[in-house]
């Protein structure tokens, strides 16, 4: 039988040196779900770029239905019927959605037709059965819708083989689940589809087969009802990685961050957070748990400085920092891991020593004000190991390294600055489950440093296996303070998230 | 003596004056659209200028010079083009490098053909004419303000409309628009980046070149040197007042062709000091972007306001 993808002794090294694939080989049938993982900087995104076009190939072979593919821009790929979802968003954000489905497009005519195009993108969202906002731009839509669009994009160029790189990771898990039910849908219709995910749950229930990758090689693929989870984790980093961590006792001490009476409303007049008051002590791990959109990303932002509060005050180390500048506010003690780490987490252009020194490039000078090299390279090396960085040198510029990467580069700044308050907004999003674990225990280490740790993740376990307690938000509101020892469940959570189950008095 | 802001030939130098740097606007405006930082705005009006004179006189055609005038401004923004995006060169230091040798280069061009280094009136060189429009000529306030006005003004209106409509309406400036904002997303939705690119460099060409025939063919009969006289670096400032868009970028020019006149009229009618008075456009540009920007401040402040009232009740 014929394969529809056939990936042949595919070797890829960036210029640079950097050898990202080595000999790849690997199958893909029609009509199936197939699933590859492996750690951060396994090349996984390396090889999707190359079958969609987007970078060279140095030797090896691709076929499509048992011809060569040869492409020179993905431009050639969209012809060849290959749609690609990025792992970070390819959107343009000042255009609306309607405009971000026709870019690109031949059969457009010359001169746009606004109304049409949004007739077309609403029709093909019905098609599907997604649910997006067409005439809105891009820049005022949810993570979600976005993700959405993306999708919708790839089905209206008539894409028959689908890559999705790390779709799932800006969802929650309720549009998560949502997103599934079309992936089902789709293979339903005959597409195929290559899925990348370091969510080893999701692998299991959604992917036919599973390739794993591992330091640029395949190292196998298997029938997904034959391997679990911790087979899989097992081939992907050569141990078995469980998420059930002894929290050593530690009292929390004195209060951190206080934040009182807090409210926003945001710019279609429709109110964020409605006074939300809390406390985070030293030596706690305070986890906000919430389907998104129900205040938690408004809240961080307030309280790290990036947006104004209508009302209300955020006091750190007993000074109120409500009205102070971003820069103040870190001065005072506050360290910040933010979401999306290629807006507001790095400068991609410039290097991994840059970015991991921006925040404290002044403890580097000398008495006359200069920076010693010598000392920024030092440092810069030791993160790079204690964090497991994969990158070339501290030279390489952050954004050519792999997704999870940039991340541990990030929380390694964050981490080093020797903060009293730690803001974690989603910490391990798409990083890799050995990873994963790592940082997990760098954040207990942390508590056990007596710091203060306010904790935001749309992954319900990492909240219950990290937090000593969980607040829930509920349209703007914190509906549950849930002490967790013993640990809360999943489905308690759920029901305050969801709003059905409310504690009375709270802020 | 203020009573010339009354007479409608003062505004009528208003429009004159805004011409050249309203091309050089919408230069300026393609080029933030389309992702290019384009400093030689300068410099390609400045070899435009020139060429057109040159051209016109040695065929004693208005048009072939015109066309090869133009045909010059696309070529210099394709050098730029060249340096910048295909051999990847800083872009500010390709755009401070053309216009070192524009206006080096326009010099000894100038010297060769006409032995003088200041201006080139030993060429018999051929202008744009006055157009009168015809019934709109004849109305009084209106027809003395909008009617008369040098060929190359009404070709510059109708290139800013045209941009603009371009730019917005059609799938081109959409292209465009895409390739400047995220040319990772253009790139992976199929746009060939470069190309796009050189569409917009090709437009600002174009723009830069008319800007530069009105100084030499128009306003004056023949080409001084360094006649542009930092215009370019001024449709820089008008660009990011307009943040890219054509038709504000338009009024915002109006904006330096008005202080430019009213620096004209001051030395005719005031014991100012001259000196003084030249630097009063510029000043007068800094304090209006200051209003302003102090105007857009107050009312994002204001919106905000107004939404926690809602809020509130
Ligand atoms: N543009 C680039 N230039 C140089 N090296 C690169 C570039 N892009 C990726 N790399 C390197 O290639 C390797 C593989 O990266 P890739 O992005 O394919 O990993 P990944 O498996 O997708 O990881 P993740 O799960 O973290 O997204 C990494 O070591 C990365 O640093
Ligand atoms: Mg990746």
């Amino acid at each position: 039988m014929e394969h529809l993808l056939e990936v042949r002794d595919v070797t890829k090294i960036y210029e640079g040196g950097i050898l990202a694939n080595h000999n790849v080989n690997f199958t893909v049938e029609k009509g199936e779900i197939h699933a590859l993982v492996g750690e951060n900087g396994a090349g996984k995104s390396t090889l999707m770029k190359m079958l969609y076009g987007l970078e060279d190939i140095t030797s090896g072979h691709i076929y499509m239905n048992g011809e060569e593919l040869k492409f020179s821009s993905s431009k050639d790929a969209i012809d060849h019927g290959i749609g690609m979802v990025h792992q970070h968003f390819m959107l343009v954000d000042s255009l609306t959605g309607a405009e971000n489905m026709m870019l690109g497009l031949k059969k457009t005519s010359f001169i746009s037709n606004r109304k049409r195009d949004i007739e077309i993108t609403n029709e093909v969202a019905k098609q599907y059965n997604f649910d997006i906002d067409a005439g809105r731009r891009v820049r005022d839509m949810s993570v979600g819708m976005k993700q959405k669009l993306e999708i919708l994009k790839i089905l209206y160029r008539s894409a028959q083989l689908i890559i999705l790189d790390e779709p799932t990771a800006v969802l929650t898990p309720q549009e998560t689940e949502e997103l599934f039910e079309r992936f089902l849908d789709l293979k339903k219709r005959g597409m195929t589809i290559i899925f990348i995910s370091h969510k080893l749950n999701e692998v299991k229930r959604i992917s036919d087969r599973i390739t794993v990758l591992k330091g640029g090689v395949t190292k196998g693929t298997y029938l997904t009802k034959d391997v679990s989870e911790e087979d899989i984790s097992n081939l992907m980093v050569g141990r078995e990685i469980s998420f059930d961590y002894d929290k050593p006792e530690v009292k929390p001490t004195e209060t951190v961050l206080k934040v009182s009476n807090l409210k926003y409303v945001d710019k279609f007049k429709v109110p964020k957070i409605s006074g939300v008051s809390f406390e985070v002590r030293r030596g706690e791990i305070v986890g906000i748990a919430g389907v998104e959109g129900n205040g938690q990303s408004e809240l961080i932002s307030i309280i790290t400085g990036n947006m104004k509060a209508i009302d209300g005050q955020v006091f750190l180390n007993g000074k109120d920092i409500t009205h102070e500048s971003v820069g103040n506010i870190r001065k005072t003690g506050m360290s910040h891991v933010p979401e999306d780490r290629m807006i507001d987490g790095c400068a991609p252009e410039m290097t991994v020593q840059e970015n991991l020194t921006v925040s404290n490039i002044d403890t580097f000078s000398n008495k006359f004000g200069m920076i010693q090299n010598g000392k920024v390279k030092e440092f810069c090396k030791r993160q790079i190991e204690e964090f497991n960085v994969k990158t070339m040198d501290e030279n390489q510029a952050i954004g050519s390294l792999s997704g999870g990467n940039i991340q541990k580069v990030i929380v390694a700044r964050e981490f080093k600055a020797d903060s009293n308050l730690l803001v974690l907004n989603q910490p391990t999003r798409g990083v890799d489950v050995g990873a994963i674990s790592f940082i997990h225990s760098k954040i207990l280490e942390m508590r056990s440093d007596n710091k203060a740790i306010l904790l935001v993740s749309a992954d319900l376990n990492e909240l219950i296996s990290l937090s000593d307690r969980i607040l829930v938000m509920h349209k703007g509101k914190i509906v549950g303070a849930l002490n967790n020892s013993p640990k809360v469940t999943e489905q308690e959570l759920g029901l305050y998230m969801l709003g059905l189950k409310k504690q009375e008095g709270l802020g | 003596m203020m009573q010339f802001f009354l007479s409608p030939t003062f505004w009528k130098t208003v429009l004159a004056s805004t011409t050249p740097v309203m091309l050089a606007t919408l230069a300026a405006n393609m080029m933030t659209k389309s992702g290019i930082f384009n400093l030689a705005i300068e410099g390609t009006m400045l070899i435009c200028a020139l060429t057109g004179v040159v051209v016109s006189a040695f065929t004693q055609n208005l048009w072939v010079g015109c066309i090869v005038a133009v045909a010059m401004g696309i070529a210099v923004s394709f050098i730029f083009g060249y340096f910048a995006l295909i051999m990847k060169g800083a872009m500010n230091a390709c755009g401070v490098a053309l216009n070192l040798v524009a206006s080096g280069g326009t010099v000894f061009v100038l010297v060769m053909l006409t032995g003088s280094k200041a201006n080139s009136s030993a060429l018999r060189s051929l202008t744009f004419p006055v157009v009168d429009i015809p019934i709109l000529k004849d109305i009084p306030v209106l027809g003395t303000i909008f009617s008369g006005q040098n060929m190359v003004t009404y070709i510059g209106w109708v290139i800013v409309i045209l941009t603009s409509w371009m730019l917005y309406k059609t799938k081109l400036g959409i292209n465009i628009r895409a390739v400047g904002e995220n040319p990772a997303a253009a790139k992976a939705a199929g746009l060939n980046v470069i190309f796009y690119q050189f569409v917009a460099l090709a437009i600002c060409g174009v723009a830069c070149s008319f800007g530069g025939m009105y100084l030499s063919m128009g306003a004056l009969k023949s080409f001084t040197t360094g006649m542009v006289a930092g215009r370019g670096y001024m449709s820089l400032a008008m660009d990011a007042m307009s943040q890219g868009n054509p038709i504000v970028g338009c009024l915002s020019s109006l904006l330096y062709g008005f202080s430019d006149t009213i620096t004209v009229y001051l030395q005719l009618y005031s014991k100012i000091d001259l000196k003084l008075i030249d630097a009063f456009p510029y000043l007068f540009i800094i304090v209006v972007l200051i209003i302003i920007q102090t105007i857009r401040k107050t009312i994002a402040h204001r919106k905000e306001k107004l939404a926690s009232l809602q809020q509130a009740s």
